[in-house]
């Protein structure tokens, strides 16, 4: 399927967990108003972990974290799990009934050595480009 | 809107897995270019400390690093908590170059940790079909 213009044009950095130590408080991403967007996807990044983690996306009924509650949780990854991606796809028809908002959660089970990050790309059948949208942190896009 | 879900249009393609990046140079996967239109590279910075971060992608004739050279390089971050993105078309490579990697490079004295992700549009979908064996779990419903 061709596209016709730049993906990143097409796809904005929305929400970010920044690369760092996740002990056994959970951490969670930036507050993304899902009434901006169609869909969302996580990619959620371990390092050489030696702990449980567990990635899971929770909703909103505000962007104060009101309400919050699991809105999608993957299966919990262990000690041996270094190195590994989990994705995972949220559609905004995915929320239930009065939550607005999304955002990205991390924990380990107990102290992690190592880092993790997730990242967060939005589109929107909207006007493009959607760059305009991007986190005010995205320091540089080249292309 | 596309025609079905982001996660079977986008690949998880490439990654440099969180970690802190000091003063040898930490490169991705390779990216075999012909199998995909385009790739979007996030990087990412944590809490750096006084040395910029450089990312850049580099292009190469093979997957042994064959000719490898900076295909596209962003200035030099010094901020804390940052986003880079690095937006490569097929057809920007150059002559004779076929796969790409992420490149990230800091200072020996770096505690700071950087990752990055490289997500593609393949030339044929779903591209679900191209990601990375390292991920593991794709959670739709």
């Amino acid at each position: 399927m061709a596209f016709n213009c730049k993906l990143c044009e097409f796809l904005t950095v929305v929400g970010t967990i920044d690369p760092q130590v996740i002990a056994d408080t959970a951490v969670f991403g930036d507050e993304i108003q899902m009434a901006l967007w169609e869909e969302l996807i996580f990619v959620f990044l371990l390092g050489a972990v030696d702990k449980t983690v567990d990635c899971s996306v929770y909703e909103d009924t505000d962007g104060s974290a009101g309400g919050a509650q699991s809105l999608k949780a993957a299966t919990q990854l262990t000690a041996t799990d270094d190195n590994k991606q989990v994705v995972i796809n949220v559609k905004r028809r995915d929320l239930s009934t009065g939550y607005y908002y999304v955002r990205a959660r991390i924990i380990c089970g107990s102290s992690q050595a190592a880092p993790l990050a997730c990242i967060v790309l939005g589109a929107n059948s909207g006007p493009q480009p959607t760059t305009m949208a991007d986190l005010t942190t995205v320091a540089q896009i080249m292309t | 809107m596309l025609p079905g879900k982001l996660s079977e249009f986008l690949g998880g393609v490439a990654t440099i897995d969180p970690q802190v990046v000091v003063a040898t140079a930490v490169y991705s996967d390779y990216i075999d270019m012909s199998k995909f239109e385009q790739v979007i590279c996030v990087f990412q910075t944590g809490v750096t400390v006084a040395y910029a971060v450089q990312f850049s992608v580099y292009e190469s004739t093979n997957t042994s690093a064959g000719s490898r050279q900076a295909l596209i390089a962003a200035t030099a971050l010094t901020q804390s908590n940052g986003v880079v993105i690095i937006n490569v078309r097929r057809e920007q490579l150059s002559a004779g170059f076929r796969y790409l990697q992420m490149y990230a490079l800091t200072n020996a004295s770096q505690t700071g940790s950087c990752s990055a992700v490289a997500l593609a549009w393949g030339s044929y979908q779903p591209t679900v079909n191209d990601d990375l064996t390292d991920v593991v779990e794709i959670k739709e419903a």
